[in-house]
C-alpha cells in the first residue's frame, strides 16, 4: 500500500535536469524539415526569387516600360541579344528584359501567392463549414463542389475576365474561384475526422460556443494542411496567371508579367528567341522551387504522410 | 442496370448544365457590366443599345430573361456570334472535329507513353532509370503548356524543320500540338502509375501469382497493371477540365482551328455569346468524358458496381 510519504519520496527521486524535454508539434516539424535537404534548397531559391522581384524598384537597372529605341534595338530594328549594357537583352520595342523580368515577377509571383491564399481561404470556409456542420448542409455543399469540379473552368475564366475587364484583383479572384475545390475536399474530410475526437466532444460538453470550437480546437489541427495546400496551389496559380497574360487577358500592358512577356517574344522567336526564353525560364524556376518546397512541407506536415 | 446508371449520369450532366447556365446567366445579365453593352461591344452607343435591349428582352424582369434564354438554349439556339457573323452553334460544331481530333490524339499518346514508363519505373524502382523518370516528370510539369509548345516549335519546326509550325489538316501538323500537352501529361500519369504499381508489388494476389509459377512479365501485365490502372482512370476523369484548358492554349500557339482558338478570338473581341456557348459546350464534353471514364472503370474492375 502506498503512503503519502511514499509518493513524496518518489517525487524527490525525479531529477528535472535529465528528464527529456517536451517537444511541441511545431518543433518536431522543424526537426523533420531540417532533413528535407532538397526542399530546404528549393525554399531558399524561391525566397531569393521572391525577394529579387520584390526589390525590383531598387535593383532593376532600367525602367520596365522605357523603350530604348535608339540603343536598345539593332540596326534592323530587332531586339538586342544579351550584352554588357542590357544583361538579358531587349525586347521588340527596345525595353530592358532584365528589368521587365524583375518587375514582371512582382506581378506573376504576387498573383500566384495571393490567388493560392484566397483559394485556400475559400476552401477552409466552404469545406470546413461542410465538415463541421455535417448532415444536409454537408451534402448540399459537397454536391456544389462536384458541380464546380465538372465545369469547364477555363472558358468560365475567360468569360469572367472579359465581363469584368482585366486587372490584378480580377485575375486573383477569378483564379481562386476555380481552384478551391480540391483543398476544400481535403479540409472537409480532415475536419470530419477531428470533430469526432474526445477533446472536441469535451469542449461541446463544457458548453463552448460552436464558432469557438471551430477556431480554437479545429483550426489549429488543419493549419498544417492549410500551409501545405497553400504551397501546392502556388504553381497552379502562377500557371493560370501566365496563361491569361499570354492570351492578353491578364494584367493590362504595358505592365509586364512573365506570361505576357512570353507572348511578346512569340512574335519574333526566330530572330530573338531569348525574349520568350527568359520569362519561360523564370516561370520554370519559380514553379520547380515552390513545388519541391511544397513536397517537403507535405512530407513533414501532412498527417497522412508523417509517420511513414 | 448499366442503362439505368448511364441515365443517372446523363441526368447529373443535365443538372451540371443547368447550374453552369444559371451561373453564366447571372454573370452576364446580373453582373456589374451592362449586358446590352457587352453583347454589342464597346463601339455601339445610344440608340443601338436601346434597340438591342428591346431585341434581347433585357428590359424584362430577370427570371423572365432566364426562362427565355433557357428555352432558346434547349432548342439549340445559343444566339449569334457577331464576330464570326453566324449562329454560335454553327461556329462551335464546325470547330468540333479539330478539337476532338486533338483531344483524342493527346489522350492516346499520353497513355501510350505513360503506361510503359510507369510500369518500367515501378519494376526497376530505385535505379538510375527510375530517378531519371522522376526528374523528367518534375521538369516537364514545371513548364507552362504554351511555353513547351513554343520550345517545340523553335527546335523541331524552326531549327530542325521536321514539322510544320502550325495549322491543321495533315498528320505532321498534329504531332507538335499533341506532344505539347501529352508529354507533361504522360509524365504525370507515369508517376501516378508508378506509385500504384509499387503498392501492388506487395499485394497478396501478386504473391499468389508468383507462387503458382507465373513469370514477372505476366504478373506485371495481367495482374498488377489492371489494378494499378484504376487510380489512373479516376484521375483521368478529374483532369478533364484541365485537359480542356491545355487544348485551348495549344490551339492558340499552333493556330489550330478548334473551339479553343475560336473562343479566344471571340474573347478578344468581347463576343460574349460565343464564350457562353463554349462554356455550355465544355460542360457537355466534360460530362460525357466522365461517363466514359466511369464505364472504363467498371470494365477494368468488375468488382465495382455502378449505382
Amino acid at each position: 500500500m502506498t503512503t503519502l510519504q511514499g509518493i513524496d519520496k518518489f517525487k524527490t527521486k525525479v531529477d528535472q535536469s535529465t528528464a527529456p524535454r517536451a517537444t511541441t508539434w511545431w518543433q518536431d516539424v522543424g526537426q523533420r524539415f531540417r532533413h528535407q535537404k532538397v526542399a530546404l534548397v528549393a525554399g531558399v531559391l524561391f525566397l531569393l526569387l521572391f525577394v529579387l522581384c520584390l526589390l525590383a524598384p531598387q535593383i532593376a537597372p532600367f525602367s520596365p516600360i522605357e523603350q530604348f529605341r535608339e540603343d536598345g534595338l539593332s540596326a534592323l530594328g530587332e531586339p538586342l541579344p544579351p550584352n554588357a549594357h542590357f544583361w538579358l537583352g531587349t525586347d521588340g520595342v527596345g525595353r530592358d528584359l532584365l528589368s521587365r523580368l524583375l518587375y514582371g515577377g512582382r506581378v506573376s509571383l504576387g498573383i500566384g501567392i495571393m490567388a493560392s491564399g484566397l483559394s485556400v481561404l475559400l476552401a477552409l470556409l466552404i469545406g470546413g463549414v461542410a465538415g463541421f456542420l455535417g448532415g444536409k448542409t454537408d451534402f448540399f455543399i459537397m454536391r456544389f463542389v462536384d458541380l464546380v469540379m465538372s465545369m469547364p473552368t477555363f472558358f468560365l475564366t475567360l468569360l469572367l475576365v472579359v465581363m469584368l475587364s482585366p486587372g490584378v484583383w480580377v485575375v486573383i479572384t477569378v483564379i481562386s474561384l476555380f481552384s478551391w475545390t480540391y483543398p476544400a475536399r481535403i479540409l472537409r474530410s480532415q475536419i470530419l475526422a477531428i470533430k469526432r475526437l474526445d477533446f472536441v466532444q469535451a469542449a461541446y460538453c463544457l458548453g463552448t460556443p460552436r464558432w469557438r470550437i471551430f477556431v480554437r480546437h479545429l483550426l489549429p489541427h488543419v493549419l498544417p494542411l492549410i500551409i501545405v495546400y497553400l504551397a501546392l496551389g502556388i504553381p497552379n496559380a502562377i500557371f493560370a496567371e501566365a496563361s491569361l497574360s499570354f492570351l492578353g487577358l491578364g494584367v493590362p500592358p504595358p505592365a509586364p508579367s512573365w506570361g505576357s512577356m512570353i507572348q511578346d517574344g512569340m512574335s519574333y522567336y526566330r530572330a530573338a528567341p531569348w525574349v520568350a526564353f527568359f520569362p519561360g525560364l523564370a516561370i520554370a524556376l519559380a514553379v520547380i522551387s515552390v513545388n519541391l518546397l511544397a513536397t517537403g512541407l507535405r512530407e513533414v506536415m501532412d498527417p497522412a504522410r508523417r509517420g511513414r | 442496370m448499366l442503362g439505368r446508371y448511364i441515365l443517372r449520369r446523363l441526368l447529373w450532366t443535365l443538372i451540371t448544365l443547368f447550374g453552369v447556365s444559371l451561373l453564366t446567366f447571372l454573370l452576364i445579365f446580373a453582373g456589374p457590366t451592362d449586358p446590352a453593352q457587352a453583347l454589342v461591344g464597346d463601339k455601339a452607343t445610344g440608340v443601338s443599345i436601346d434597340h438591342i435591349r428591346q431585341q434581347y428582352g433585357l428590359d424584362k424582369p430577370l427570371y423572365v430573361q432566364y426562362l427565355t434564354y433557357m428555352s432558346h438554349v434547349l432548342r439549340g439556339d445559343l444566339g449569334d456570334s457577331y464576330y464570326f457573323r453566324q449562329p454560335v452553334t454553327k461556329t462551335l460544331f464546325s470547330r468540333l472535329p479539330a478539337t476532338a481530333l486533338l483531344a483524342v490524339s493527346i489522350m492516346v499518346v499520353s497513355m501510350l507513353l505513360a503506361i510503359p514508363i510507369g510500369v518500367i519505373a515501378a519494376l526497376r524502382h530505385g535505379t538510375l532509370l527510375d530517378r531519371g523518370v522522376m526528374i523528367f516528370q518534375l521538369l516537364s510539369l514545371s513548364l507552362p503548356t504554351f511555353f513547351l509548345g513554343l520550345l517545340l516549335i523553335y527546335f523541331f519546326a524552326f531549327k530542325l524543320k521536321w514539322f510544320p509550325v502550325g495549322g491543321y489538316g495533315t498528320f505532321r501538323q498534329l504531332i507538335l500540338p499533341t506532344l505539347s500537352v501529352a508529354v507533361p501529361w504522360s509524365a504525370w500519369y507515369a508517376t501516378v502509375l508508378r506509385s500504384t504499381m509499387l503498392d501492388a508489388l506487395s499485394a497478396d494476389y501478386v504473391r499468389t501469382a508468383y507462387a503458382k509459377g507465373l513469370g514477372t512479365r505476366l504478373v506485371a501485365l495481367r495482374h498488377m497493371l489492371r489494378n494499378a490502372l484504376l487510380p489512373v482512370v479516376t484521375m483521368l476523369g478529374v483532369d478533364m477540365a484541365s485537359l480542356l484548358t491545355g487544348i485551348v492554349l495549344v490551339e492558340r500557339v499552333f493556330s489550330w482551328p478548334g473551339i479553343g482558338f475560336g473562343t479566344l478570338q471571340a474573347a478578344q473581341h468581347m463576343d460574349v455569346p460565343v464564350i457562353m456557348g463554349s462554356v455550355l459546350f465544355g460542360a457537355v464534353l466534360i460530362g460525357l468524358a466522365n461517363l466514359i471514364v466511369d464505364l472504363l472503370y467498371t470494365w477494368l474492375d468488375p468488382r465495382v458496381q455502378l449505382e
